[in-house]
């Protein structure tokens, strides 16, 4: 696990992050608009039980930051656990696109992946987050027989 | 693969020589299979299997963009997995 070091990207590769920047899963159903005034901020992977699977590199923005423009039809919303977070995708092509954060509701977090023109593998050391210690998952400890 | 549930989807793009195979449910990518003209093969996602994930090697970011149909087809056939399809 990586030591969080809070970075942030107004370029990525060839590509300068505008300060409102759209967003696409791969199909194109769904388009995002962002609102991302300081870039890309804080990008990490994370490696609860659904973010492993999915290995998104993702970042945050408050919830005022994320716009809906096409496709809300077609988003699927998945929710497990606590089901606290909501965790959305293309119901065509699979491609998650945000969540409503569970350490913070008044967050969305979004597939950096999916932010027009960006190739997440061109952000150097993306940190990993303990999500599978999630501090909402630690259960007292039984009293002992 | 033994039987398709309701909750799996199929999606096909570009070429359009690949199921990818994706959960309704949640959204995953699960794997995907090809049909050539010999038989079926298919590639599992190694996320879906967290258990083994520590046990591999760092994975390699590969460029498959040149390749034409007939080379996509024929590295399948060397490295994918042979399936049968129920």
């Amino acid at each position: 696990m990586t030591t969080p070091t809070k970075r942030s990207y107004r370029r990525v590769g060839p590509t300068e992050i505008r300060a409102t920047h759209r967003a696409s899963c791969h199909c194109g159903a769904v388009v995002l608009e962002l609102d991302l005034p300081n870039g890309i901020e804080d990008p990490r992977r994370c490696n609860c039980s659904i973010c492993r699977r999915k290995g998104a590199v993702v970042a945050a923005v408050p919830l005022s930051g994320l716009r809906v423009v096409k496709g809300a039809d077609v988003l699927r919303l998945y929710q497990f656990n606590t089901k606290t977070a909501r965790h959305y995708f293309c119901g065509n092509c699979g491609v998650y696109t945000h969540h409503q954060r569970r350490v913070n509701p008044n967050e969305y977090g979004f597939n950096v992946g999916c932010l027009e023109g960006v190739d997440p593998f061109d952000i150097p050391d993306v940190p990993t987050s303990d999500g599978v210690n999630h501090p909402a998952d630690r259960h007292p400890a039984r009293p002992s027989a | 693969m033994e039987r398709e549930p309701r909750t799996l989807s199929r999606y096909r793009f570009a070429k359009k020589i690949t199921d990818f195979l994706i959960c309704r449910a949640c959204g995953a990518y699960i794997g995907a299979t090809m049909q050539s003209a010999e038989r079926s093969f298919g590639i599992i996602n190694v996320r879906m299997l967290p258990s083994m994930l520590e046990h591999l090697k760092r994975p390699q970011a590969m460029e498959y963009g040149s390749e034409t149909t007939a080379d996509r087809v024929g590295r399948r056939e060397q490295r994918w997995t042979p399936i049968a399809v129920a």
